[in-house]
């Protein structure tokens, strides 16, 4: 499966908000992996709801690492799967707008090409409430492994 | 009553968390609306560079990174005594002003709106844009996205990035425009204008000839008589980019005016043990609780206290409406342009489509000032010239946004405060919270789903911003209000996730 050229990889958060910018962190991570490999486009903001499904528009194929938190499983736990698979309560969120589901569903009415496929990374993580440019230790030890797992799935040889 | 403790907001249930206390006549005795704050932030800001902040304070939001990279731009300008160019200060006035179009658009027809478009009792998963394209058609969901991109293109052509902007530096801006810029932007302005002006329409055709919403607006539900805080220019009118600060009394007297610099003069901060978000009030006035009236030192900053504020609108399509809205309220002129105050919270939407067309029409004056093309938009910078305290101040969509930056003489941070929109009109947001629970219940029996509306819609006016949850999974925000008894235990959880 190759998805150069139409692939968007967006990291969400923000990179001064302690484990808030582990999204970002992967994703720059990522970026610097594939330095070589052409056509990717590499993104990163605290985006939610609309600002998020307008960034995706004209990408085929999008991937969104994002911190994640249920309270229910362990700092560091990473949850992989496409968007629709989500739970209806874990959609991407904007305070000021709508979901990304509802963002998603305006932008194809209205006629926006979107990708066809989203593939989310979440990591179950600590500390977004304080600022600090330092991850808590079980967030950063599950940081590599998100790293190969999204460059493999970029390559076309998933393995999550 | 029993002594109340709430524990300390969590990220998990501290979104919109409100606790209603009841009386031993079940009638409501207090409620308390949670939101919660981010921790750390001047440590983390001392010892660095000043010039840093536009780009780490543009971070702290992902609603209006905007507003702070030009409220810390013009912290800067103060602290190194640098006056931009006209220009520099003209551009960095058109980017604000395609964010607020952007802004204003996106809470009107996502979030707001729709509690009238829909209607205030329809089920809360058709209150939403989508819910708006069902009732007005398919093409108002083409024009807010439509309305959207072309202005985060402006920003993204004046600001340098699209999400968060850099281009803001101290004594100007980084780059100039030029004439095909500019009149890409001249063309986008005119087509906010008739953007504007159809939105307006949209809420005088859905909300102000229906009777019921027409009194729903007009009605004492969410009826509070504060202060009203805005910034205006020489004239007195409105603006979002600069000028001295007006607070008006309740009865539309001028309470006070002052430079941005002496907020600390003129506002204090409250503490609940209930919360870490503290409540600004007029500090000469003093704080006396969670009420109205003129002997207390709560205020608003809001759309509605902006227009409350001012002499009028420096727009003449906008003016046109914003003496419709006083004049619909029944508020008498004041003189020089200003009328009393209106009071009824829920004006604040159409208070805002008012600004949304004073954005746009402004957007199209600076977009058309000759001297906009100018190449000067930068003073150059003295680093001996830094005077070791900066103060910025601009009218973000949410109230008065303030930063006060202090340095050593090398600029290195020492000292780091805001008083961010949202956090002016945190009174006014519990006392509109309380209200609301009033309405709904008696005797200890509570209306289930109506007071969950009813709350949705009474914070919703303020658009107040959860900044740090903007992007993080799990998505929804959970609505939840626990009501307890006067021993504190609960009577009844009503939760609503998204």
């Amino acid at each position: 499966m190759s998805h150069q050229l139409k692939t968007i990889i967006i990291g969400l958060g923000n990179p001064v908000l302690s484990d808030d910018g582990v999204g970002v962190q992967i994703v720059r991570l990522v970026q610097q992996e594939m330095a070589s490999e052409q056509g990717y486009c590499f993104a990163e903001g605290a985006l939610g709801g609309l600002n998020l499904m307008e960034r995706l528009v004209g990408f085929e194929h999008a991937v969104i690492v994002d911190a994640f938190i249920t309270g229910q499983r362990q700092p560091g736990s990473v949850i992989a799967c496409e968007l629709e698979e989500l739970p209806d309560t874990l959609h991407t969120w904007s305070s000021h707008d709508t979901t990304l589901t509802v963002a998603m569903e305006l932008g194809r009415i209205i006629g926006l090409v979107l990708p066809t496929s989203i593939r989310i990374w979440g990591i179950e993580v600590r500390n977004v409430d304080t600022f600090g440019e330092r991850f808590s230790q079980d967030v950063e030890t599950a940081i590599p492994g998100v790293v190969r797992e999204v460059v493999a799935y970029l390559r076309g040889c998933e393995t999550s | 009553m029993k002594k109340i403790t709430i524990n300390p907001v969590t990220r998990l249930e501290g979104h919109a968390k409100i606790e209603i206390f009841l009386n031993d006549a079940g009638e409501v005795a207090n409620t308390y609306f949670q939101i919660p704050e981010l921790r750390g932030f001047e440590q983390f800001c001392v010892g660095r560079r000043a010039e840093e902040m536009p780009v780490i304070t543009n971070r702290i939001c992902g609603v209006c990174p905007e507003a702070h990279h030009m409220a810390a731009t013009k912290a800067l300008d103060a602290l190194f005594a640098v006056e931009p160019p006209p220009t520099a200060k003209k551009i960095r006035e058109l980017l604000y002003m395609a964010f607020f179009v952007t802004d204003h658009t996106t809470h009107f027809y996502a979030l707001g709106g729709p509690d009238f478009i829909i209607g205030p009792e329809a089920p809360a998963k058709e209150r939403n844009i989508l819910g708006v394209i069902n009732k007005v058609g398919l093409d108002i969901g083409k024009q807010v996205i439509a309305c959207r991109a072309r202005n985060h293109h402006v920003i993204q052509m004046l600001g340098g990035r699209g999400i968060h902007p850099s281009a803001g530096l101290p004594g100007g801006w980084s780059k100039a425009i030029n004439p095909e810029e500019r009149l890409e932007i001249e063309t986008i302005a005119r087509q906010n204008i008739e953007f504007a002006l159809f939105s307006l329409q949209i809420f005088a055709d859905i909300v102000l000839k229906n009777p019921a919403y027409l009194e729903l607006v007009t009605s004492d539900t969410f009826c509070h008589q504060t202060y009203s805080m805005g910034t205006v220019d020489p004239k007195g009118q409105v603006n979002f980019y600069d000028g001295m600060i007006r607070v008006v009394a309740p009865d539309g007297l001028e309470w006070l005016r002052y430079h941005p610099s002496q907020y600390a003069q003129h506002l204090a901060e409250h503490v609940e043990p209930w919360t870490y978000l503290k409540f600004p009030y007029l500090k000469q006035i003093g704080w006396h609780g969670f009420v109205d009236g003129p002997q207390s030192g709560v205020y608003t900053a809001t759309p509605l206290s902006r227009l409350n504020v001012s002499n009028g609108m420096p727009t003449p399509k906008a003016q046109e409406h914003f003496d419709q809205l006083f004049s619909t309220f029944g508020c008498q002129p004041l003189g020089n342009g200003r009328y009393q105050p209106i009071h009824h919270r829920l004006a604040t939407h159409w208070a805002r489509l008012i600004e949304l067309l004073y954005a746009s029409e402004r957007m199209l004056e600076l977009a058309t000032d000759p001297e906009i093309l100018s190449p000067d938009v930068r003073a150059k910078v003295k680093t001996e010239n830094i005077c070791g305290i900066g103060i910025g101040s601009v009218e973000a969509p949410r109230g008065t946004l303030t930063h006060h930056y202090e340095t050593d003489q090398q600029g290195v941070l020492t000292r780091v405060n805001l008083i961010v929109g949202t956090t002016n009109n945190y009174a006014p947001i519990c006392m509109s919270t309380k209200k609301a629970a009033e309405r709904l219940i008696h005797k200890g029996q509570v209306v289930g789903q109506g007071i969950l509306n009813q709350i949705e819609m009474a914070f919703r006016l303020y658009d107040p911003c959860f900044s740090c949850s903007t992007h993080s999974m799990p998505g929804h925000m959970p609505l939840i209000v626990t009501i307890r008894d006067p021993n504190g235990t609960v009577v009844d959880v009503l939760r609503r996730d998204g």
